[in-house]
Order: structure tokens, then sequence, then C-alpha cells
């Protein structure tokens, strides 16, 4: 049957190999190196802050960055998605304003956020309105 | 015997065009890919599920017998949620995409599969060993969808107001007409979706309602076609492209529908045993920077001379307005934000790896319970 | 409500961020004067919110008060001062008050202050918290206002412990009416009280719920400001009332509780905790929302709550107008314990005076509050009769249904009630659950725990939790009721416990402790409310019904006994669950305190232990054919101040049981426990000369095993006695002594 020769054609996909075939590897260029290294850092450190401060019983390896963590993905409700907004602010030095809907949806938007916003300096809010200070 | 839905003789009097695979045959379109897209991704699309496998159990050793059987924890699933898990075979390959409902204490299971029906249908009954009582209602009930970022306002017209309460992944029984709609609110796009399941003796008049109301939102009718590129840049797991060449789980990110303390499941060691040596090829986006020939299945997409990836899928995204792709990627090279070329059929296409969703969909911007 | 010529309230006390009086708190009311502050004390430079609303005792000390107040807890401070005067307003002698009196009190964090100080080696703002050397733990514990103040007025009747958060005061008042309105209690003294806690504003504001500035509830910005205080009422049976001339500030005509079964924090935002809220209290006093010419809102001026509590109020009052609504939080902020009673007390003070209390800064409405809220300024009014709500973290919500002094609305009249009878019963020890060759028989294992039920979500609790909603689905099965949505949310719970769950506590505090105020656990905080317990509970079982936590001396899961029945007999639910739940603290050890008068005695360790019984109306069992396990007979608690030899309680067993009517059935099991080892001493000496002369078999709590319990022991000895084989139309009677020196009976009647 036709169905049954497609299905096995694609059950051998499975380790489906890069074409290329060669032996050596060539060496990876500088400049991506370089954004690889900066990027997984950041990736690193954002996993292990979100599955130590949440208690996830997943490894880093098993939170693909692309996963979406409010509502379908992980599940994640609106009080883990503040203390997860609390730890970058603290963790990374940065500032996540109110109202801001697209940085948690998914690991690489918040280490996209953090590379973005990184290099401003966040300073404490000091607000100073109405007489409250 | 290919599976045909209840509206099967409506459709195609309404001019659709039909596509058959994995032992059924739908409607692939009513209007073109990109009228289609941008009923979904602006208003409300109306689309025919009715292939889906659809079983419904009843009682809490139905609970366990799943349990056993998918991957997510089933056996504490409270009244009134929808689990979204995946089916496996025993070598850990992944069969359907499935969504596990308990209404009440009547278990609902929809699977969107690549194999035919006899598959799935082959691994429940081999399973059952403590002869579970269980109904294959994948002939006897339609299924429905709404999707768009006015889904809701249809809903709320035929459910009322009370509907716009229902949370992500939760379903809800209404017969206040006496039809017996089950409804989940779900959606594979990343705009709002609701899936009804109708018994066919009265789908007729509920997709009439369905339609009058979704027109009446500026929508309209869609076939299944359009969900390959709305899963796409949706970033929403597609069975029926990535799933289907693919296979593993892990290697498709979906780890999170997994609970790895569980004891057993279908393709368990399989999937622990890929777990344990660790990835190396991952699934990630990727973008065209250029106009240039679209990127296809098997594309090249390489890094100075070496080859990192091969195009797994690809697509015209509206939203991004360009070509947008998922590809396998060699594990070292599997991040956002980097620069490769795509090596068409006609020649070499600047393209980017992406965060997944690569935009903000306009269901994010709306907030029901303000509605 | 129905009863003896309804429940008056004769006195009102007042120490708040707006006045420590009566005539200060109504003029600053009348002029629209707030009393949200700039923070001092500790630096508020991380935080958004630099505003709170303080209160200031410095000058409310008298000669004729205690010598060591100082010394006391703020919390504690405020409601001795607030019971004081409201005993002044009422014209009672505190020094001879009358039998059935009894005391409610209500908390949301207690001795906090006290037990940041613990965390932290030292107060947070210099002098806060509770100085003292006492090894005994009493000072941290939550019931430790009630114990007090007991003491201190001398109070003998009745009394326990609210702890539901920011809805307590408020359902201490409605626990403290039903009593008087069923005849239990002449006299009810409630008292709601906070203090202001560093540690509980940075978990607030770091949920980003605070305002950056001062509130505007209902309109811009949004955000709420914390506040403190305290409230006290003094209520009265209508005859007692009227025999001493007692001059009337109002009357309460009914209350209705509720759980959200949603979210620990978050409103359901459908608001329908709320509204069946307020649609029992409504149905309690037996009044159409016609007759509602006011509403008191939570009104936080968060976003959540304030578009939850307008959409609610909006399905309550359908298809008519809803009456004007105001938030008094504009006015001295978020109380939380305290918030109910405060509230409470600022609309009956204006109505009284022909004046509605406004929403104070007031300017454009929020989305999603569309009503009238009687914007900045007061309003004249000449409505009687209004609706107070409260609603709490952990999805307890509260609801009051209160008249003026000129109102001519009478009492209602209640049917009469329906026995009540038990249905179910279940309960755990970790006997129950660990691998039988564990030696420690008193502390379960957490991932067997887990494993005791795969269907329900024990993973993500803490013990506590995980007992109470193990126990509680078991003697629900027991029970053969259906826990489907719909037959869920008719169920009431509540919930009995000493000592909270700690681990909410434990990380928040710690976190601050080792980094400072900038760091709260966000995660953890919202468990650090007591009531966290029966909210997951009840979350994970679906139940929406009349739902409390009461946090007792030692004995609470009796305190939550009696008031199960006494919510079966008021007819605010057919069907309530009475839970006690032990979690063993092994932040501090336990010591017997009386361990000075009577060496030698050996204390047992206290263990972790759950027991959940299922009251139920006779009408609502006999309709689904359910078997009865036992009938309510009655009850009685009362606090022995002075002579709590057995003797005397021996005595109080004689009059409990010649009362009860029962002379010609026999006793099947006399239950009794205790707190510490002398008061078991002392209660098993007095049940001895019972048992002895009615030929009951005696169960005492060091029957099982070598450790106690607190809250769920006396529970689980209820369901053994209720099993004795022959036992069938005899009685169980129950005695528990507190190291408090208060006495706790029950009487059921095996089915």
């Amino acid at each position: 049957m036709e169905n049954a020769s497609l299905f096995a054609k694609h059950m051998s996909s499975i380790d489906y190999p890069i074409q290329s075939g060669r032996k050596n590897r060539i060496r990876m260029n500088a400049s991506i190196e370089k954004k690889i290294a900066t990027r997984s850092a950041v990736i690193s450190r954002v996993k292990r802050d979100l599955i130590q401060r949440l208690s996830l019983s997943y490894t880093e390896e098993d939170l693909h960055e692309d996963a979406s963590l409010i509502g379908s993905g992980l599940g994640l409700d609106s009080l883990d998605a503040l203390e997860i907004i609390l730890g970058i602010e603290q963790e990374f030095k940065v500032k996540i304003e109110e109202g801001n809907i697209s940085v948690l949806r998914s690991i690489n938007t918040i280490v996209d956020y953090i590379l973005d916003n990184q290099t401003i300096t966040s300073a404490p809010t000091q607000t100073v309105e109405g007489g409250a200070r | 015997m290919t599976f045909l839905s209840a509206l099967h003789d409506f459709s195609t009097s309404r001019n659709a065009v039909l596509t058959s695979r994995d032992g059924f045959t739908a409607v692939s379109r009513y209007r073109s890919l990109e009228d289609e897209y941008r009923t979904i991704r602006e208003t409300v699309g109306l689309t025919d599920f009715s292939h889906f496998q659809k079983f419904c159990f009843r009682g809490e050793e139905a609970l366990y017998f799943l349990d056993e059987i998918l991957p997510a924890n089933i056996a504490n699933i409270r009244y009134g949620r929808v689990i979204h898990t995946f089916l496996a075979d025993d070598d850990g390959h992944v069969l359907s995409d499935v969504y596990v409902a308990n209404q009440d204490d009547t278990i609902w299971m929809v699977c969107e599969s690549c194999v035919e029906t006899a598959v799935i249908e082959q691994r429940l009954a081999t399973a059952n060993t403590k002869q579970i009582t269980y109904e294959c209602l994948t002939d006897s009930y339609a299924a429905f969808s709404i999707d768009g970022p006015q889904a809701w306002a249809v809903a709320r017209e035929m459910f009322g107001p009370d509907v716009l309460g229902m949370p992500y992944l939760s379903v809800e029984l209404h017969d206040e007409n006496g039809d017996g709609i089950v409804l989940l609110r779900t959606g594979k796009t990343s705009e709002f979706g609701y899936l009804m399941l109708v018994p066919v003796t009265q789908c007729r008049n509920v997709y009439d309602r369905l339609l009058t109301l979704t027109e009446k939102h500026s929508g309209g009718a869609c076939g299944i076609d359009v969900f390959d590129i709305l899963k796409l840049d949706g970033r929403f797991f597609n069975i029926n492209q990535e799933g289907r060449i693919v296979r593993d789980p892990l290697t498709l990110g979906l780890q999170w529908m997994i609970d790895f303390q569980k004891d057993a499941y279908h393709g368990k060691t399989a999937i622990d045993a890929r777990r344990e040596t660790g990835l190396k090829r991952k699934i990630i986006g990727l973008k065209s920077l250029e106009q240039g020939t679209p990127m296809a299945r098997d594309t090249r997409i390489v890094s100075g001379e070496e080859t990192v990836a091969e195009v797994i899928t690809a697509g015209f995204s509206q939203a991004l307005d360009t070509q947008m792709a998922l590809a396998l990627f060699d594990i070292r090279y599997a991040y956002s934000g980097l620069d490769f070329i795509a090596r068409t059929a006609t020649g070499n296409v600047k393209v980017q790896t992406v965060s997944l969703p690569p935009f903000i969909p306009r269901s994010l911007t709306i907030k029901l319970d303000e509605m | 409500m129905k009863g003896p010529r309804g429940v008056f309230i004769t006195g009102i006390g007042i120490v708040s961020p707006i006045g420590n009086s009566i005539s200060a708190f109504l003029t600053a009311l009348k002029s629209s004067n707030s009393g949200i502050r700039p923070i001092e004390g500790f630096d508020t430079a991380v935080f958004r919110s630099h505003v709170h609303a303080p209160v200031q005792i410095e000058t409310l000390k008298e000669p004729s008060d205690p010598g060591d107040t100082e010394t006391w807890d703020r919390h504690l401070q405020f409601g001795y001062f607030a019971l004081r005067d409201a005993l002044r307003d009422a014209s009672i002698e505190r020094n001879s008050l009358q039998d059935r009196t009894g005391l409610i009190c209500a908390t949301c964090s207690g001795p906090m202050l006290t037990i940041e100080a613990e965390y932290l080696q030292t107060p947070i703002v210099p002098g806060a918290g509770m100085r003292t050397d006492s090894v005994y733990r009493e000072y941290r514990r939550y019931y430790l206002m009630e114990r007090t103040l007991v003491r201190v007025f001398g109070i003998s009747g009745f009394s326990t412990t609210v702890v539901t958060a920011c809805a307590a005061s408020s359902n201490a008042i409605g626990l403290g009416a039903d009593l008087i309105a069923e005849g239990i209690l002449d006299h009810v003294f409630v008292v709601g009280s906070d203090a202001f806690a560093p540690s509980t504003f940075a978990g607030f504001d770091f949920l980003k719920a605070t305002c950056i500035t001062e509130c505007a509830p209902f309109s811009e910005p949004a955000g709420m400001n914390l506040g403190e205080g305290a409230g006290a009422w003094v209520l009265e049976n209508g005859d007692a009332a009227k025999r001493r001339g007692a001059r009337i500030r109002g009357q309460i005509l009914g209350y209705g509780l509720s759980n959200d079964a949603y979210h620990a924090t978050a409103p359901d935002p459908q608001g329908e905790g709320a509204i069946l809220a307020m649609t029992r209290a409504m149905h309690d006093a037996r009044i159409d929302p016609a007759s509602i010419g006011y509403i008191n809102a939570h009104g936080t001026g968060t976003m959540p709550n304030d578009r939850t509590e307008s959409k609610a109020i909006t399905r309550v009052f359908i298809d008519r107008l809803p009456p004007p609504v105001s938030s008094s939080k504009s006015f001295f902020g978020h109380a939380l314990g305290a918030a109910g009673i405060l509230e409470a007390s600022a609309s009956l003070l204006m109505m009284n005076d022909g004046l509605l209390p406004p929403t104070l800064r007031f300017t454009t409405a929020r989305d999603g509050c569309g009503l009238d809220y009687v914007p900045n300024i007061p309003r004249a009014t000449d409505a009687t009769v209004f609706l107070s709500n409260n609603f709490a973290f952990a999805g307890n919500n509260s609801a009051l249904v209160i008249a003026t002094n000129h109102s001519e609305v009478s009492p209602a009249a209640h049917p009469v009630p329906d026995d009540t009878v038990i249905t179910g019963f279940s309960s755990l020890t970790p006997a129950d659950a660990n691998d039988p060759s564990d030696p420690r028989s008193f502390v379960f294992d957490g991932n067997r725990v887990i494993q005791m039920d795969r269907r329900l979500p024990l993973k993500e609790m803490d013990l506590s939790s995980q007992l109470a909603t193990l126990v509680s689905k078991r003697a629900v099965q027991h029970a053969e009721l259906s826990l489907k949505p719909s037959d869920a949310r008719q169920i009431g719970l509540i919930l009995g416990l000493c000592d909270g769950p700690n681990r909410g506590e434990a990380a928040h505090l710690r976190s601050i402790a080792v980094s400072g105020l900038s760091a709260p656990n966000l995660v953890m905080f919202p468990y650090i409310v007591l009531n966290s317990v029966a909210g997951q509970c009840s979350r994970a079982l679906g139940l929406k019904g009349f739902s409390s936590t009461l946090c007792g001396a030692p004995g609470a899961g009796l305190h939550a006994l009696i008031y199960a029945a006494l919510a079966i007999r008021r007819g605010h639910a057919l069907i309530c669950l009475a839970c006690g739940v032990d979690e063993r603290q092994e932040s501090y050890s336990y010591v017997d305190e009386s361990s000075h008068e009577d060496a030698g005695i050996e204390d047992r360790p206290v263990s972790d232990g759950a027991a959940c019984l299922v009251l139920e109306s006779a009408a609502s069992a006999a309709a689904r054919k359910a078997k009865i396990l036992g009938r309510w007979l009655g009850w009685r608690c009362v606090n022995l101040s002075s002579d709590r030899s057995a003797l005397n309680i021996a005595r109080e067993l004689e009059g409990f049981l010649s009362e009860l009517n029962q002379s010609d059935r026999s006793t099947a099991a006399l239950v009794i426990d205790a707190d510490y080892g002398v008061e078991a001493k002392r209660i098993e000496g007095a049940a001895k000369r019972i048992s002895d002369r009615i030929g009951a078999r005696m169960i005492s709590g060091a029957e099982f095993g070598s450790a106690r319990t607190l809250s769920s022991g006396v529970l689980r000895n209820i369901s053994i006695a209720l099993s004795i084989p022959d036992g069938s139309g005899k009685m169980v009677l129950t005695a528990y002594l507190s190291s408090a020196g208060q006495l706790g009976l029950v009487a059921l009647l095996i089915d």
C-alpha cells in the first residue's frame, strides 16, 4: 500500500544524517562561534534560574528554547510569570516594563530581551509623585 | 475505506478543493491559502476537522489506562481540564498529536495523526488488557474548529458570555439546545481557538450556525492546509509536517508533553535512552532575509562550507512577509539569531535563525476577561 | 438573624490610620481625610511603592491597662486597645463579664513582626515585635491575641481565631452573630487586628500589587496600599441589650462565605466566588437585593480585584441598577485581618449619620469598572441596610448584611433547623503512609504521601495541604458524595489548625533574612497565610461552599467541627466538611508549658496527622439515602480561667451531660485529649469519674501511638468512637482541654 511505503520511509528518517558526510569537521566561523557562546551562556543561566525558582522537574536539555512558557507548553501561571520576571531583573540587571506581554513567551524571547537590553543600566525605581516621598 | 466527513457533500457543493492522505479525505481549502491565512490571523476561520480520531472513556480506570499509554500525567487531570500530549509507538516515534479532556468523568481523547485510524485503534486495543470499555467515535462525532482573534466572539454568541471564562485547555459540555456539543478551548495557531465535538446527527445545523456567526464577524470557512503555515509561524507542533518527518519527540522539542518521572508509557524505553544519550540535532526556525527561491524540504543550510541543517518544512508567512522554515540543525549551531545561507534549487539565499513564534499574534493583545 | 430578638452591635472600638476613637474615625471619614503616609522606619528604595497607612498608638495606654503592653507584639496591642474601647463604648464593665460571653478573633499575619525578628535575628523596624525571653513559643502563634484577650478580660465562653486572611474579620463577625442567633452565647466580642510588616509589604510590592502612590480604587492609578489596625465589636443578644438598655449601633442581618477554588492569589475572573458570598449573605438575611442601599467593596485598588468585584456586583444585581459602591481602603489602606471589621465600622458609623463613605482619589473610572463609586465626597443617604464585601488570598470570600441603628428591618425568621448528621470520615497518621519498618512514627514520608492518590495534584503542595486534600477526598468518598464540579461547589470546608504550614513562611523569610527585603520569595509568599491549606484543598477538589479556617488553641479540629455543625444548623450549608490538620514544625520544639508545675510528666512528641468528618443536614442525607454514621447532639466550649482542676472539669462535663437531656442513653465512649501533659492528667482524672459512673469506654489521645496531634487527633478519635461495634444508639462524648484552659465538649449519637 502506498501509505505503508511512505510510512516506512518516514520511519527511517529518525537518524536523519547530515548530508555532507565529511569526516573532518570544518572549524566554526569565528564570529558565529562568538555569538553562539554569548547566547548559550545566557540561555544556560536563564534555564538554571527557571528550574531552580519554579522547582521544575526538567533538566536544561529538556527545555527547548522555543517551548511556550505561559498558558500552553510548560503551562506556567501568572504568579510564576512574576517570579520569572523578578529573577530576570535581578539576575541580569534589566528592567521589564509592565504590560510587556511578549518577553515571557519562551526562553528564546527572554534571552533575546536580555541580549537587547543588558547594556542599559537599570536604576532602582524612585517615584517622586504626589508628595509620596 | 477512506474516511469522509459528514459534511463532505455539503463542502464539495461549496467548491471545496479536497485532499486525501492517511486514510481520510478532507477539505484542503475553499479559497486561496493567502486568503484563508488572513482570515484566521485577522478575524475567524471555521474548519472541519472531522477526520480527527475521537475516543470516549468513562471512569477512573480509564484514566489509569490512558496514563500508561500517553507520556503526560493523565492520572491527575482535573475536571474540566484538557491535556495536550502525543501518542508514540513502542520505538518512541510520534503517531498522533493528542488532546485528553476530562468532562465530568467522561474522558475524551482526540487525535490528529500522521497514520491511519486503524493504527491508533489497534494500539489502544492491544494495550487494553483490562478490558476497559470505550468507544471509537470518529465516525459518529464531527469536529469543528474556530480559530482567530475573533473566535471568542463567535463562541460567545454560540454558547453565552460565560464561555469567555474558559481557561486555555479546558472543556465544557453544552447541551442547552439538545445538541450535546463538547467544547474545548484549544488552538494550535497561537490565535484563540475552540474545538467542538458534535454528534453527526446535529452537525449540519451546528455547522450552519457557526458559519453564519463566523461570516457575521467577517470571517469564513477554511480548509485544513492553511494550518501548516499557521502552525509554522505560530510555532505549534505540526504532526503533519515535522511530526511525520522527524518522529522523535525530543528532537521535535516536545519534552514539555512528557512526564519523565512516570513509570510507563508507550515508547518510554526508547525515549529515555535517547534522552540519556543527548540530542545531536534540534529543530530551529529560520526566516529568509532576501527574496529568492523559497526554501523547501531538504534544502541545505550552510555556514561557510559546512552543512549545518536541512529544512524539514517551509512556507511563506504573511505575518513576517517572508519565507519561513523549520530546519533540523546540528546541535552546535542550533541557536536563534545566527546568519546562514540556504542553498536552494536556483541559488543561495541569506537566512537567519529566529526565535519562534517570530511575531506577536493579534490574539495575544486581547484580554478575554475584559470582554 | 433568627433567634431571640436578633444580633445587635452595642459597642465599637477603633484603632486605625485615621483615628483611634469613633469620633476621630468619623471625622476623618466625613472630611475625606486619608491616612496614607510615606513609609518611615525602613528604606523603601528597592520598592515601587513608598507609602502605607500606619497607626499611632503611643497615647492609647492608660494606667488601668496591663503593665507590660509595650512588650507585646504590635497586632496584639492594637487588638487589646480596640476591645478595651469597644467595651467602654458598650458600657460593659470589663471586670464583671457575664457567662455566655465569647470572643472571636481574626488576623491575617498575626505576630508576623515577632516572627520576622526571629528569622532575621533582629526586628526589621527597631522595637517592633514582641520582646520576651520566654522559651514558650506561644508568642509566635496566630492565636496569641485570642489567648491574651481571654486571659486579660476574663472571657469564659467559646473563643477561637479566624485566619482567612483579608476576609477574616468579616467572617469573624458572621460567626459571632451565628453564636448569638443560635442562643449559645449572649455576648460575643469580635476583634480583628493586623500590624504592618515589612516582609508582607515586600511580598505584595514585588507581586506588583501595590500602588506607586496613594491608591485609587476603581480609578487610576491601579494598585493597593497596605495598612494596619484593629477593630472590635460587641455583639449582643437582643434580649440582653434590651434588659440593660444598651445603646444600639446596628444589627447584623446575615452573612455568607464561599471559596473561589481558583488560584492562590488571583480572584476567579468570573467572580463566581464573590457572587456566591454576596448571594448567600442576602439569603441568610432573607433580604432582597432591592433592599441593599449601599455596598462597601473589598476594593483594594488592584486591577484583578476591582474588575472582578465590579463584574460580580453587576451580576448579583442583575436586571436592576446596583446600589452605590465605595472602598474604604482609599482611607486607611488594606488592613488585612482587620479590613473587614474596620470597613464595616466605617459603613455603619457613617450610615447611622445618614452618609455614605466615599471612594477617595477617584478621577476617571478604570476599564471594567462601571458602577457608582461615590467619588471623593460623602453623600447623603436614607439607606439603612448595606452589604460589606471582603475577598482573600487563597480564595476565601465573605460578605455581611448589616442594618443601621435606625433601620426598621427585623431579624429574619429562619426555618427550624434540621438535625445534623455525620455521613463520612477519614483520617491519616504517619503509620498509614510510611514504610512499616520506619522508626519515625510521627512524621510523614513526603514521597510516599504523593503516591497515595495519583489523581490529586499533591506534588505541588506542602504537606499540610496534601494531608488536608487526601482526607477530605476520602471522607467525601466515604460519604458517597460526588466531587463533580456541580456537586463539589456546594460542599463547605471548615479547617482547624494550630500551626500553619511552615514552608511558605520559612522560604519567604529566610530569603529576606539572607538577601534583604528586595528578595521576597514570590512563589512561596501566598502560602504564608494559614488559610492557604484549605485554599489548596478546595482548589484541588472544587469546593466552593461555606469555607473558613480557624486557628485554635490546640484542639482546633474540635473548633472546626463545632463551626461546621453550626453552619448546617444556621442553614449556611447542607454539607460541610470539618477538617483538622497537623504538621510537625521543625523550626521550634515543643515545650510543656506547665512542666514547672508538675515535674516528671513526660510529654509525647507532636505528630503529623489529618482527619476529616462529613457533616450534613439530615434532610440532605435522607434525600440521597446516605448511610448515617452519627448524629450531632450538642456542644459546649468554655475558657476555664482560674479553676482548671479535675474537679471543675468534671463539673462542666456533668453540666453538659444533663443539658443534653439524654439520660436514658448510655455512653459508648468518652474521647479525651489534651494539649500538654498536665492537662492530659487533669482531663483524664475528670473523665475517669464520669466514665466510671456512666460505664463508658475511654479513648484517649495517648492511645494512638507514641505521638500526639494538636488538631487532627481529636477528630480521628471521634471517628474511631463512631465505629465502635455494638455502639448503635449510644453516645460518644468528646472532651478536649488546651494548655490555656479551654475545655471543648461535643456529644454525638452513634447511629
